[in-house]
């Protein structure tokens, strides 16, 4: 027992020593990057983040799409085909920003503020998460949600689509409450915000939108669609194109540029549709090219060739897997021999007139070059005041409210003649999108009295839905696949036993592990999930090599 | 449990208080015993071992035994060496035992500076000398090892000057954590890290640089040491040794020894090499076909990735063809100085040396300058204190050129044969290129433009420093502090010239970075050592270790040339620059206790218990403990000692060992405890958390470690043979692993996954002729290690090092059941019967985009042969074999060759064939499936090469036979020196290094490393892509002692 003071002594003696110790060793902080940075540091990265999922997944679901295809002669491109690329993490970008891009910033944000008391921060941060949830499950089907980010774990359960939309739609829901909230807080959000300055009204008309979105996805799902919902969120939302969530870049090196800019050059072997050009040109809305009926927005959206002799001012388009027939005449030629004509006839490159090659690669020497979007410095919309338009014109149309549904359908075109014609300096002082000068008054009067556009009486689902197309080319991808997929691309429009997507055609042949299906989904990230959830896809045929024709949840009736 | 460990504290102490009090006797033979440092020696035995009588010498060392003349006295004393002597006809008989510490052959250095005698160590831990090592003349003296050590494996990255060497003791234990062992100079460890090329910042173009550590070599740190400054070089392996430096030593340890100044007059020594090296072993490329595809000739024909094709019809009888190769590789001249100045007396002795090094490489512009000063002094105090310091400059300059795939190398081997790639330039000064067009980027460079226009450089400033002091203020009581310091700084850049194949999208690209490297540590040390009962020898140690360390990495990047020739990063355009940091300071503590029992020099137990603590398992958000515990049992025992077994004429001495350790190892990298957030370029900038997702949860992986072995001397000790068997199970392994974006994150390290190393390690030494004009000293060494993963982390199907995959698909990949050295690539698909399935459209296989492994790169053996001949004591010739039996070397460049129409494998193109397999035709499962029948002419058909081989083909099981070294040299004998009073001895020799090889393997040189060293896991040693062999070197030099 005499020895118990010594070993009480010791035992001190090195309590001590260890706690010091501990305190010599805790130094596991990086030095370089805050480890609990600010909300309103973090929340610029995930504005930013936004677009880089669907750009960067949009150079193969544009083809699904035919917003834009392959440009040369006879490519048979596999994504043109309705295919994908195995083993690879092409079109796996959307996952990569849902669950790492943003993914975990979200919840860092959300949890942050929550601590702090920052609701608006909360409630955007929520508002992006639920975008973000919807873009995946639209894209890939079912997805990992419920168990997404949970610690600890290594293997994800997916959950179907229809758990996927109703946790969207609780996010919405939880959402706007923080935005509600956040009135009785000091506001922080304008530091962070770069898109709408922290105005809670526009992020409150964006998580409507979402909702809206949402509720639309139902169509055709019998006895869970409500067209009223639709209609009243679409209401909510945006009330005009200067609500649009767009998001701008500022352009200044390769990562802070338009992946669709000259700059960055990702689209040099890209083509604009026939498809686009018989929708802009008249050819599909009213049966044929005139002068008359050739659309003002077609010179602001598409290029012209050098030859302007096809008619509609020489904008030409190429079809998928087939290509420009003219696509490697890239030499120089004798003016006026054969092969210098058909050089003129080339599909115009996206970033301008008259030109077959990016004019400015790596160079932001020209930061004015390129065309509408694709500009180093133009924005990237996301979800805009026309497309809430048109949802709510097809749900109108769809409840048999005509005049809602035409009122919606004028709106939703002169919305996207304002979206060409805004000025976006005031959106940190990004590039004009229209061509030269915006598009007059009298040329779009004379476009809205001209077939292209319905009376009331006229109406039909074809309408509204292909001039929703044109409204969202170039940026609404996903928006518009989702259309597609509703109408299965070649449903029948009954009031005139024609496509309601007129003149879309699929290529001539699918790649061949479609087994001869359209696609309908995108198998989820390769590096991500084939390699390290394999087990999981197995479960509902996720490793089957047609897995990406199994129809959607969504537009199965 | 207090009671336990009372009796546990108790023991030892009780030990060191009894004590026999010695008993002196008066007889007609008398004198003192004193021991090397002059003090008397109390206690010692001294026997008449003829009458078998015995005494002890007194408190003054005084004895006296009865004994007649021509008897034989024995004096002996535990820790020392036994003497014996014949009693003279009259007078005293004083003697002097010399410390078993201070005789060189049976001591040697173990921990942080503690010597340990011989027999005491329950592990095999081989030694090479330093001569040895500097006598092969190798830059980078890590190569030098190389079949020297058994179970040591360096794999060099490339045969040019600075090129880093990847060293493995035992096995590969960490599936992506570093693995090479700790580097000990002095009592101080010492940095061998590469650069890590993710720290730098890659190119803004997808199609310019990335960094991947593939595209540059940085030079391993540890290769600043100059070989003539290491005296001794020990080699741990073993499970108690690696419990001795904790964490750090987990992969084994290098203990390195420096010269000292030897008292006694004034010694000047100086000695030269000058070394030709030259390149011998070229890649078989066929001289037959022209550019071309499917037999037409189209100069134009190129694959994006590797470069020209040769599948055209066969060159005009008159063509001329330039052996572009043999013209490239320059035959290289070295040089290397080193002087040192040595003196002292019996009190102090310091060594001053100076080396100088001037390093040229065989591809022009290549090169390695390196200048080392270093100085050392030791001296006594008092009687009692000891205080020993020493200090290096190095000051190192390493010219490199570019490396890996889209570089000179392979460039070279798909370079038109027809078109003398000497002329690279253009008139106005831009690149020549051969295809029209006027896109750089779609063409390589030209191997001379590669060479001569991207350069790249690093320059080294390091000072490493070391104060030793040691106190015996009692008999026995040892304090001993250890302060080191190890500080460097490295100025480096890779430039892509703006007419470059990578450089052009870029219009130029400059990548530029500052490295600074800072060590500090201290250790404290008491040692307590008593004998009693003169047969227990006890010995206590406690110590405490503190180190911290940090490196900054400062590197910028810039693109667009003003200039185009000019070299800086002011030459860019300011929008294209941008910076980044990459800092990381680790701390360590280490606590630890060692006691060691020896009974009568015949059985030694050992134990030690270690606490460490690593600052990279502290958070500051989550409370974790950053300290856990390990420790090592083990004993010796010299079974030759016992009676009836000594002095037997056959087995002189045997020494059996036990030995089991565990030892903790924290996580390899700081700061992946807490969220990690990290800068974005994006708009709008702000911070997003890094591709890893932290881990709260990280806690240190164990390594289990157990080796059994012995040492064995036969006939008069001519013949040893030192055996060790070992298991070394590593559990929860820590991996930065890839896993489901679900996670919130895309790697993110964690823990779980085993991994068992087993193998077994032989030394063999003989005299196998010791005649008086003749001598040949031969030792083999011979290892073999099996590595296997026998649990993944998390269940995870598989790890992949994504730095590795610079070949195809190609890459390092473990899952359960594999090697930690597996390879895996792309196949081709089977039916269910395993027969290969063909394109009924095109009569090729059929790739799957399904990982299969391809091989281990693990050899079955591995062998070294170092036979030295002396002859007439003044000629000596010496020389080093290396054996590798077995393990698969990726020929990557073969494969290039073969999809380029550039091997010789493709010459019997015009032979029709068909590939054996069955049609992919809907039968392929059925009872009857459709044989191939299609038959291919490749010379029409060259998609016949890109389809025909899968990457597992080109996985070469390799053997070697390989001369590392051999040395010739003649020192001038004793009575002509001694005719002149300049020098003192004088010697001149020639080596030759990498001489020849005999290997069954069809590429350059097997021994290669597709990255660099400071990639983890198994790295890319055992992928052959794009490194140039190392060429032969003869060296020659004198040496001269004044």
């Amino acid at each position: 027992m005499k020895h118990t003071y010594k070993i009480v002594l010791l035992a001190a003696f090195f309590s001590m020593a260890m706690s010091s110790c501990k305190k010599y060793l805790n130094i596991n902080s990086d030095p370089d990057t805050p480890q609990n940075p600010s909300n309103s540091s973090v929340f610029p990265a995930m504005l930013s983040g936004i677009p880089r999922g669907v750009q960067y997944d949009a150079r193969y679901m544009s083809k699904y799409v035919q917003n834009l295809l392959s440009s040369a002669n006879g490519n048979n491109d596999t994504w043109d085909r309705h295919g994908y690329l195995a083993g690879s993490d092409a079109s796996g970008d959307i996952w990569r920003q849902t669950y790492f891009g943003l993914g975990n910033n979200l919840n860092y944000i959300i949890d942050n503020g929550i601590q702090k008391g920052q609701s608006d921060y909360v409630g955007a941060s929520l508002v992006l998460k639920a975008l973000m949830f919807q873009m995946t499950t639209d894209y890939h089907g079912d997805i990992i949600f419920r168990e997404a980010f949970k610690e600890n774990t290594y293997y994800f359960k997916y959950d179907s689509q229809l758990v996927v939309y109703q946790g969207v739609d609780s996010i919405c829901r939880l959402a706007d409450a923080y935005l509600t909230k956040s009135a009785s807080e000091t506001l922080t959000l304008g530091i962070g915000d770069f898109v709408y300055n922290g105005d809670i009204s526009k992020w409150k008309k964006l998580n409507y939108a979402i909702l809206a979105k949402n509720f639309h996805r139902f169509t055709n799902k019998a006895g869970m669609y409500n067209a009223d919902s639709v209609i009243k969120y679409c209401d909510l939302a945006m009330g005009s194109v200067n609500d649009d969530f767009v998001i701008p870049f500022d352009a200044t090196k390769n990562d802070d540029a338009s992946f669709y800019g000259t700059y960055r050059n990702n689209l040099t072997s890209f083509r604009q549709s026939n498809f686009i050009v018989k929708l802009l040109d008249g050819t599909s809305l009213t049966g044929s090219s005139t002068p008359a009926t050739i659309d003002p927005r077609i010179s602001h959206m598409l290029s012209a060739s050098q030859d302007l002799t096809n008619g509609n001012g020489g904008y030409r388009g190429v079809d998928p897997a087939i290509g420009d027939p003219f696509s490697a005449l890239t030499g120089v030629y004798t003016v006026g021999s054969a092969n210098w004509i058909n050089a003129r006839k080339r599909v115009g490159i996206v970033w301008g007139d008259s030109i077959y090659a990016n004019p400015s690669a790596a160079n932001f020497s020209a930061t004015t070059t390129g065309k509408y979007l694709f500009k180093d410095k133009a924005v990237m919309p996301v979800i805009s005041y026309t497309e809430m338009q048109f949802i709510k014109a097809e749900a109108a149309f769809r409840k048999g409210d005509f005049g809602t549904a035409h009122t919606a359908y004028l709106a939703g075109i002169n919305g996207h003649f304002d979206f060409i014609n805004r000025n976006y300096g005031a959106v940190r002082g990004n590039s004009t999108i229209f061509n030269g000068s915006p598009i007059s008054t009298a040329s779009r009067n004379s476009y809205l009295a001209s077939a292209n556009v319905r009376s009331q009486a006229q109406l039909r689902i074809t309408d509204i839905m292909l001039q929703k197309y044109i409204a969202l080319w170039g940026w609404g991808f996903l928006e518009t696949w989702v259309d597609l997929r509703r109408f299965h691309y070649l449903d029948l429009d009954p009031a005139t036993g024609q496509q309601v997507y007129v003149n879309f055609a699929f290529p001539t042949s699918f790649f061949p592990n479609n087994l001869n299906k359209p696609v309908q989904r995108v198998r989820p990230r390769f590096n991500s999930e084939y390699i390290w959830n394999l087990e999981e896809l197995k479960r509902f045929g996720g490793d089957q090599t047609d897995y990406h024709t199994y129809e959607m949840w969504f537009s199965k009736p | 449990m207090r009671k336990i460990l009372r009796l546990f504290f108790a023991f030892p102490l009780l030990l060191l208080v009894l004590s026999m009090p010695a008993i002196a006797q008066e007889r007609n033979v008398s004198g003192t015993v004193v021991s090397d440092d002059g003090s008397s020696m109390p206690g010692v035995t001294v026997t008449n071992l003829k009458t078998n009588t015995r005494t002890k010498t007194n408190d003054a060392g005084y004895y006296s035994i009865n004994a007649s003349a021509g008897d034989q006295l024995g004096f002996t004393f535990v820790g020392f060496v036994e003497q014996k002597f014949i009693v003279p006809a009259s007078g005293l008989v004083n003697i002097k035992l010399v410390s078993a510490e201070n005789e060189l052959d049976n001591v040697i250095v173990t921990g942080y500076g503690v010597k340990r005698n011989k027999r005491e160590l329950a592990y095999q831990a081989p030694t090479v000398k330093g001569e040895d090592i500097a006598q092969t003349r190798r830059d980078n003296f890590l190569n030098a090892l190389a079949g020297r050590v058994p179970g040591l494996t360096v794999t060099s990255s490339s045969g040019l000057p600075g090129a880093s060497a990847q060293i493995v003791l035992r096995g590969a234990t960490s599936m992506s954590g570093n693995n090479q062992p700790l580097f000990v100079v002095d009592g101080v460890p010492l940095d061998n890290n590469g650069l890590n090329q993710e720290s730098l910042i890659a190119a803004s173009n997808t199609n310019a640089v990335g960094f991947a550590n593939r595209n540059s070599d940085y030079t391993n740190r540890i290769a600043d040491i100059n070989p003539e400054d290491i005296e001794e070089v020990v080699i741990l392996k073993g499970p108690e040794a690696t419990a001795l430096y904790g964490s750090d030593g987990a992969s084994g340890a290098i203990v390195i020894t420096t010269r000292k100044g030897v008292s006694g007059k004034a010694r000047v020594s100086y000695d030269n090499a000058f070394r030709m090296d030259q390149v011998y072993r070229f890649p078989n490329i066929q001289t037959r076909f022209a550019r071309g595809t499917n037999g037409i000739y189209n100069p134009e024909a190129y694959s994006a990735t590797y470069g020209f094709r040769y599948f055209g019809p066969e060159y005009a009888e008159n063509t001329q063809l330039f052996d572009n190769i043999q013209n490239f590789f320059q035959n290289s001249f070295s040089q290397q100085h080193n002087l040192s100045l040595e003196a002292g007396n019996a009190e102090s002795s310091y060594r001053f040396s100076a080396g100088y090094l001037d390093s040229r490489g065989v591809v022009a512009n290549t090169g390695l300058n390196r200048l080392t000063l270093r100085i050392s002094a030791q001296t006594k105090l008092n009687k009692n204190m000891k205080i020993s310091s020493s200090w290096s400059y190095i000051l190192s300059d390493n010219d490199k050129v570019p490396k890996g795939a889209g570089t000179y190398y392979n460039n070279l081997i798909t370079y038109p044969k027809d078109i003398d790639a000497r002329n690279f330039v253009n008139s106005n000064g831009t690149r020549k290129i051969i295809k029209n067009t006027v896109d750089f980027a779609t063409e390589f460079d030209n191997p001379y433009w590669d060479v001569n226009r991207n350069s790249s450089n690093d320059k080294t400033n390091r000072l490493t420093g070391n104060v030793n002091f040691s106190a015996d203020p009692l008999k026995w009581l040892n304090l001993t502090t250890i302060i080191g310091i190890d500080n460097y700084s490295t100025e480096g850049y890779y430039l892509t010239h703006p007419d470059s194949r990578y450089g052009f999208a870029t219009k130029g690209f400059i990548s530029t970075y500052v490295q600074n490297y800072q060590n500090l540590n201290g250790l404290a040390r008491a040692t307590f050592k008593k004998t009693i009962a003169e047969k227990f020898n006890n010995t206590l140690s406690a110590s405490f270790y503190v180190e911290s360390g940090k490196r900054s990495i400062y590197a910028q990047k810039g693109e667009q040339f003003y200039e185009k020739e000019f070299i800086s990063i002011n030459n860019t355009q300011p929008l294209t620059q941008a910076a980044k940091l990459t800092r990381s300071e680790i701390r360590k503590i280490r606590m630890f206790a060692n006691y060691t029992l020896g009974y009568n020099n015949i059985l030694y137990l050992n134990f030690s218990a270690i606490r460490e603590g690593n600052s990279t398992l502290a958070s500051a958000y989550f409370d974790k403990v950053p300290f856990f515990n390990y420790g090592s049992a083990s004993a010796s025992f010299v079974f030759t000692d016992l009676k009836g077994l000594k002095d037997n004429k056959v087995l002189n001495y045997g020494k059996l060992r036990l030995s089991y350790a565990t030892s903790g190892k924290a996580p390899y990298a700081s700061y992946v405890i807490d969220p990690q957030f990290a800068p974005q370029v994006t708009t709008g900038g702000g911070y997003a958390l890094n591709v890893f997702s932290s881990n709260p949860d990280l806690r240190p992986e164990t390594t289990r470690n157990f080796e059994v072995g012995g040492e064995f001397q036969f006939l008069k000790k001519r013949l040893s043979f030192d055996i060790a068997y070992y298991i070394l199970n590593t559990k929860d392994q820590i991996v930065s692993n890839r896993l489901s974006y679900g996670t919130g994150g895309v790697l993110k390290f964690i823990n779980g996954g085993v991994v068992e190393n087993k193998g077994i390690e032989i030394q063999l030494k003989a005299l196998a002729v010791q005649k008086k004009n003749f001598n040949w000293d031969v030792t083999v060494n011979f290892d073999k290690n099996r590595s296997t993963v026998k649990k993944m982390p998390a269940d995870l199907p598989l790890y992949y090092d994504s730095d590795t995959w610079v070949f195809g698909a190609v890459r390092s990949e473990v899952s359960v059941g594999t090697s930690v050295g597996n390879l895996v690539g792309f196949a081709f698909r089977r039916n269910d019967a395993g027969q290969l399935l063909i394109s009924p459209t095109t009569g090729l296989p059929l790739n799957t985009p399904t990982y299969v492994n391809i091989g281990d790169r693990t050899p079955d053996f591995k062998m070294g042969i170092i036979n030295s001949f002396t002859f007439f004591e003044n000629l000596n010739l010496s020389f080093n074999i290396d054996i590798r039996k077995g393990g698969i070397v990726f020929n990557g460049n073969e494969a290039m060759m073969i999809l380029t129409g550039t091997s010789t494998k493709t010459l019997d193109r015009l032979q029709p064939r068909v590939i054996d397999g069955v049609l992919l035709d809907g039968l392929e499962n059925s009872a009857t499936p459709t044989k191939n029948n299609i038959t291919i002419v490749p010379y029409y058909r060259n998609d016949y090469y890109d389809g025909a081989f899968a990457e597992g083909d080109f996985a070469e099981e390799v053997n070697w036979l390989r001369m590392r070294d051999i040395t010739l040299s003649y020192r001038l004998p004793q009575k002509w020196v001694k005719r002149q009073k300049v020098f003192r001895n004088a010697s001149v020799f020639v080596t030759g290094t990498d001489l020849f090889m005999i290997t069954n393997y069809s590429g350059m040189d097997p021994n290669v490393n597709a990255l660099n060293s400071s990639t983890g896991g198994f790295g890319g040693s055992g992928i052959d892509y794009g490194a140039i062999p190392n060429p032969r070197g003869i060296n020659f030099g004198i040496k001269a002692q004044f």
